[in-house]
């Protein structure tokens, strides 16, 4: 009796393990210092996908590099050179790359999932326009509107809303183009995701739940965004939480954490003004988060 | 006296206009008979996107041999109960304007991707159509399906359908 409890025990353990799923965001900004230190974030965080944006072109070097570390055959996993692209050791059948849009700055996978129903979550990369190209916060809001149609039509093709959102929205958690219900509709509690959807000019707009709200500032784990702002002017948070991860309320019970890093588990990310070392590396620092599916 | 005046009816208007719906459901139809199959176009109605009085269809490329891959190709918007004037958009007209940012946006010039008729509408998606990018992106698409069908098990291409 006690040996069947300890094998069921054992087993349940084996299988969360199995369940567990690293997912790793980094805009690289098209350094190839900062692709260089892929190999020692797999390593360190047994990494399954790596979603990049700004990356270069040929991800062949650096998955020769990660490939060699014995973690698994990590691969390319896009059919087109989409702005953010993903590089995976799942095999071709739990992890597929299933939608573009139009300007390549959404990409939708397929992840096979054991526990959810149906047994998949969609993972939508995205890449958004910055401020710094001209663009204004009505702009920025103007496209969330779109990328949030888009997603929810896939969604509806897929029968399900089981979808992880994640990348460079170049807006902050608090933008309107991620908060308006017509946006993105990123909430920052799980209270206020879990509502019904919302009614809005007799359409429903459905939630996201945004965890990254939690990490803002100093009195968090880990650096206190994900991209700093070197500048002069007034109005400067300096810290922006400009990659983010977000969840619709179907999944929050699987995530099991989320981070922004400032260490690939050898090599600090920053410089020595304690900012991301974009002299060096990226301006941005990668966003981990492990999911229970 | 009535036979003296003619029509005054521009030759626009035609009995053979075909809507910009029509035009895309051909050319849908137009791909999956060129590439035998390999790939196929959906035109969906996205009704939502920007406001109630206007009616958007995106036209997307499927891949059925990569799992029904997805990739939307171009959107065409008009207003609603007017099938022209249409505008398509697409990556093609997107780089122009990064370009020429001034291009088609004067006083009284029309934009490229705007047609005011039928014959326009075709004119400017077989602009789209044929742009590099888009032939690129379908010569692509059709290599990956073909390595995805040779890597496919023989009995899951061939296993004739079981009798019963």
């Amino acid at each position: 009796m006690t040996l069947l409890y300890f094998l069921k025990r054992h087993n349940k353990l084996c299988l969360q393990v199995v369940n567990l799923k690293t997912i790793l965001f980094w805009n690289l900004a098209k350094k190839q210092n900062a692709l260089e230190h892929l190999p020692c974030l797999a390593l360190t965080h047994q990494v399954d996908v790596f979603l990049l944006a700004e990356s270069s072109d040929d991800l062949s070097p650096v998955l020769q590099d990660i490939n060699k570390l014995g973690l698994g055959t990590y691969r390319e996993a896009d059919y087109e050179k989409t702005k953010v692209r993903a590089i995976t050791r799942l095999a071709k059948r739990d992890f597929v790359h299933r939608y573009t849009s139009q300007g390549r700055e959404v990409a939708i996978w397929r992840l096979r999932s054991t526990v959810m129903t149906p047994p998949e979550i969609l993972i939508a990369g995205v890449h958004l326009p910055s401020k710094m190209g001209g663009n204004s916060v009505e702009d920025q809001a103007s496209v969330a509107m779109e990328v949030s149609q888009e997603i929810a039509e896939f969604e509806d093709r897929s029968h399900h809303r089981n979808t992880l959102l994640i990348g460079d929205f170049n807006m902050y958690p608090y933008d309107p183009g991620m908060t308006l219900a017509t946006g993105i509709h990123g909430l920052m509690t799980r209270a206020l995701a879990e509502l019904p959807d919302r009614e809005h000019r007799g359409q429903l707009r459905r939630r996201f739940y945004n965890p990254m709200w939690g990490l803002l500032g100093d009195r968090t784990v880990g650096p206190a965004g994900s991209h700093f702002w070197r500048s002069s002017v007034l109005h400067n948070p300096h810290w922006g939480m400009l990659d983010q991860a977000l969840l619709r309320p179907s999944l929050i019970q699987y995530l099991k954490d989320v981070l922004v890093l400032d260490f690939d588990g050898t090599h600090n990310l920053l410089g020595s003004d304690g900012a991301p070392d974009k002299n060096h590396l990226s301006d941005h620092l990668p966003v981990i988060l492990r999911l229970n599916v | 006296m009535e036979d003296n005046i003619g029509s005054l009816w521009p030759t626009e208007i035609r009995p053979q206009i075909q809507s910009p719906l029509n035009i895309l459901k051909a050319q849908a139809q137009a791909l999956s008979q060129q590439t035998s199959g390999v790939l196929q176009a959906e035109i969906s109605p996205v009704l939502t996107r920007r406001g109630e009085d206007k009616i958007i269809f995106s036209f997307d490329i499927v891949v059925p041999a990569l799992d029904n891959y997805r990739r939307a190709l171009f959107i065409v918007e008009q207003a609603k109960g007017l099938a022209y004037p249409a505008t398509l958009e697409a990556e093609f007209f997107k780089n122009q304007r990064e370009l020429d940012p001034f291009r088609g946006i004067e006083p009284g010039n029309k934009p490229d991707n705007r047609a005011d008729n039928d014959q326009e509408f075709i004119q400017v998606l077989s602009t789209v159509l044929r742009s590099p990018q888009v032939v690129s992106l379908a010569q692509s698409l059709i290599a990956s399906a073909n390595e995805a069908l040779s890597e496919k098990p023989l009995r899951q291409i061939s296993r004739a359908p079981r009798k019963t």
